[in-house]
């Protein structure tokens, strides 16, 4: 990061503040095994915007999220949530992995998967009060699944994972909600229902970033996108990024057309 | 340099180590390598049942391996889609169930107490114990007659690298396309899939025999991964790999005569050759990869 | 039954539950040659150990140095996978590395402590194999009270162990992994070291993955688990450690792991007669 960038961020950083940001990406690098995947990453986020994160495969746009989240070690650079790091403000972010990153054939329920919401809140032990099982109860009544609640976590379809998730992730009442492909490989159903809830949490003034990979509809479900392409190479409105010069080096000019 | 000692322990180890770096290398990509460790262990049923046939270190025993361990990776492929634990649950519940049934053949036929095998040479290798007595001069290696005398560990290691050379020189297409893309070869060639399936088999069963008779069960492990991890950094196909992997045993195997000269030398004690082996191998393999970054020939690692 | 069988036997069953709770979990997260590995790196402390007793002449010291060089070079070997995972290679190449590591460190070691006299080949073998039939109640008491303290741990934390060992990713996410992970390590070694005398090493890990697999079909929770797999590895421990004291004087570690193989059979046939497929490819 040269100098002059780094004096545009200070002074973008310190005006985002009265802007309510609500969460800030500066010059991130992240990787593994000492390969560098995303570099110099930076964007901000206002608080209530649903923002989504596209790009080509292997762009880096889920190690960029892990790397915001602490997940992996970033080679350089910092994210901030609510102008704090993460780590001061971790009961207040949520995020929703991909379904793959679970074992699904572990001996539990429904419920206490969604229970592990509540965890950031309880600490090491994660014992649930009375009230913390009725927030479960609720947060999977919000994403129709209150009939899963003592399934198996084996007897749970595609869609019926992608909800339990998206419950996991309500239960810990976040300000900010973050998911990675959310969208892809879902039926109809799910995806109405996630939308809903999507629509709630955006009511409430809250944000979500959100890796999406279709990009015929981000048009119509995001306010703002980030184009990852190993390092952020356009940000705004859809139809600024559509627009953009570097959405076309990404996906080519087929995409383009599709978007 | 004295012949009747020296030579039998180069040639076993470095046939050992030829044969586990076939092995290995079809182990690490499939990131199976740890059954390795645990064929080495499992393999002790199959020595004594060859042993108890045959009644001394004869072919039977290399054959009663082979059988065990086909045995071992069978069950191994079988169990692995067979359960619903992380990875590795299928070798680790496998190989203690076969080497808890080799202690106790070997304890219900009182070979131990016999003195007929000898479970320490099992575990930590008797490669100091490696005497080719015939052997005075290089020209006799050219006489039939002294190999008659060469000690069976020796000449049981060089026949499995003979061996399992020859097997995956002449499937190398089979075995790499294999390795690519495992399940679209059984689509596409089912039969060339079975036969690089008994091939691999064959290779690791070889493998896990010359090593435990040669460098014993415990440092087995890092004869099979360590050479091919070291390869790995610098490599860009199968063959390269090997071509690697042995350089880097055979450095791995001068180095160790030059420590346990130095020990010598210098402490008085001649700490045991498989141990100061072992101990090299890893310490390569781990200077491999920053190596390679540095000569620009990185490969993603293993 | 005499005093010393009396002590054999509460020994295995101690062994037995500390490995078959604790391998549950361990099953759970696929780590078990990960603990295998870590039994492996137990063995050149204690030789090391040994080493420093005979070269030092600190006889009384013999138990906490062997317990410290025990836990010392067992955490070095899982830090070295740790360090190797870290610099991109893979689990299984990390674990076949630092084994090496373990094995050639203890070998070297052997080879000079021998000089003093203070560690014999047998010594190493004994380790390796176990050699439940020399128990003693020096030895059995610590293992009763690392299985009373770890049993405390388990009840208290059970539910956040739960969400670890499911989704260890939620754990970084929630600020528990570091807590965990240690005592994880620390579990793992202070096991290791507790049973090593009875079953050795290269059975050990046997004993962590057995009883789990036996239970898992008959169980549907996670607590479940942990609790049926502790009671099955201590039941089968002790009966096979009965059997070997009278009926069948045969090694009493490859008796445990062995008898542990065929009642995971039986477990299995009973499951395919039953017509029990919840845990075949459930996902």
């Amino acid at each position: 990061m040269n100098a002059f960038t780094s004096l545009f961020m200070m002074t973008d950083k310190s005006a985002s503040l009265a802007q309510k940001t609500a969460v800030g990406v500066y010059g991130l690098a992240a990787g593994y095994g000492g390969e560098t995947i995303v570099r110099d990453a930076s964007f901000e986020v206002q608080q209530g915007e649903r923002l989504a994160i596209i790009g080509p495969n292997g762009a880096g746009k889920s190690t960029l999220l892990k790397a915001m989240l602490g997940l992996i070690k970033p080679q350089a650079g910092s994210a901030r949530f609510l102008d704090r790091r993460f780590n001061e403000v971790r009961q207040h972010v949520a995020y929703v992995t991909q379904a793959d990153d679970i074992d699904w054939r572990f001996p539990s329920k429904v419920r206490d998967l969604v229970a592990m919401g509540r965890g950031v809140h309880l600490g090491l032990t994660g014992r649930l009060s009375a009230r913390d099982w009725q927030a479960v109860d609720r947060a999977l009544d919000a994403v129709n699944s209150l009939d899963l609640a003592h399934r198996p976590l084996s007897d749970l379809s595609g869609g019926q994972r992608r909800r339990v998730l998206l419950a996991r992730a309500l239960v810990q009442d976040p300000q900010i909600l973050i998911m990675d492909e959310p969208f892809q490989a879902i039926d109809e159903a799910t995806r109405a229902a996630l939308l809903s809830v999507l629509d709630d949490f955006q009511d409430d003034g809250k944000t979500a970033i959100i890796v999406h990979h279709n990009l015929g509809d981000v048009r119509a479900l995001f306010d703002r996108v980030v184009l990852v392409d190993g390092t952020v190479t356009a940000t705004g409105t859809p139809e600024a990024v559509f627009d953009d010069p570097a959405f076309t080096a990404a996906f080519g000019a087929i995409a383009h057309r599709a978007a | 340099m004295l012949l009747s000692q020296d030579v039998p322990i180069l040639l076993t180890l470095l046939s050992a180590a030829v044969t586990a770096i076939l092995a290995g290398s079809l182990l690490l990509p499939r990131g199976q390598i740890m059954i390795s460790e645990a064929a080495s262990h499992a393999v002790l049923p199959g020595l004594i049942l060859g042993f108890v046939l045959s009644g001394d270190h004869g072919w039977e025993v290399l054959l009663g391996a082979v059988l065990v361990i086909a045995l071992f990776v069978v069950g191994v492929g079988w169990l692995r889609t067979r359960h619903s634990f992380g990875a590795g649950v299928e070798i680790a519940a496998l190989f203690p169930i076969f080497f808890g049934v080799g202690i106790i053949a070997l304890s219900l036929t009182g070979l131990e107490d016999t003195g007929m095998i000898d479970v320490d040479h099992i575990l930590f290798g008797s490669l100091e114990l490696l005497l080719w007595f015939e052997l005075v001069d290089w020209q006799d290696l050219l006489r039939p007659v002294v190999w008659t005398s060469a000690p069976p560990q020796m000449t049981a290691s060089l026949a499995s690298c003979f061996l399992g050379l020859s097997l995956c020189l002449l499937a190398y297409p089979f075995i790499n396309r294999s390795l690519m893309d495992q399940r679209f070869m059984t689509l596409k060639t089912p039969v060339g899939a079975a036969v690089v399936k008994v091939l691999e088999t064959l290779v690791i069963a070889l493998a896990a025999a010359a090593c435990l008779r040669a460098a014993g069960v415990v440092v087995a492990i890092a004869l099979f991964s360590a050479p091919v991890i070291a390869g790995w950094a610098f490599a860009r196909t199968l063959w390269q790999v090997w071509l690697w992997a042995i350089a880097v045993a055979m450095l791995a195997i001068i180095l160790t005569y030059a420590t346990s000269l130095a020990a010598l030398a210098v402490l008085g004690v001649e700490p045991r050759l498989s141990g100061i082996l072992a101990l090299w191998v890893v310490a390569l393999a781990t200077l491999a990869a920053p190596l390679a970054r540095q000569l620009k020939r990185a490969r993603p690692l293993p | 039954m005499d005093y010393n069988t009396l002590i054999v036997l509460i020994g295995l069953l101690t062994t037995g539950v500390l490995l078959g709770g604790f391998g549950a979990l361990v099953c759970l997260k696929g780590e078990n040659l990960t603990a295998d590995v870590a039994a492996h790196g137990v063995v050149s402390g204690v030789v090391a150990s040994q080493g420093i007793v005979a070269l030092f002449g600190l006889a009384w010291l013999d138990v906490p140095l062997l317990w410290v060089f025990g836990f010392a070079s067992s955490a070095l070997t899982l830090g070295f996978i740790f360090w190797a995972r870290g610099r991109g290679y893979s689990a299984g190449a990390s674990q076949a590395l630092a084994i090496g590591l373990a094995y050639g460190v203890t070998l070297v070691l052997m080879s000079l402590v021998q000089g003093f006299g203070a560690f014999s080949t047998k010594g190493l073998t004994t380790l390796l194999l176990g050699d439940a039939a020399t128990l003693t109640i020096g030895r059995v008491m610590p293992a009763l009270v690392v299985l009373i303290i770890i049993a405390a741990v388990f009840a208290v934390l059970r539910r956040g162990l739960m969400n670890w060992v499911l989704d260890p990713q939620s754990s970084t996410l929630h600020g528990n992994q570091q807590t965990l992970e240690l005592i994880w390590i620390g579990a793992t070694v202070i096991v290791v070291l507790t049973c090593l005398p009875a079953l050795g090493l290269t059975l050990l890990v046997g004993g962590m993955t057995l009883p789990a697999l036996i239970v898992r079909p008959w169980v549907k929770g996670f607590v479940p688990l942990v609790m049926a797999s502790a009671i099955v590895g201590g039941v089968f421990a002790m009966a096979a450690g009965w059997l070997s004291a009278g009926v069948l004087p045969l090694p009493t570690g490859a008796l445990v792991i062995v008898s542990l193989g065929v009642g995971w059979l039986l477990s299995f046939m009973l499951v395919r007669c039953l017509g029990i497929i919840r845990l075949d490819h459930a996902a």
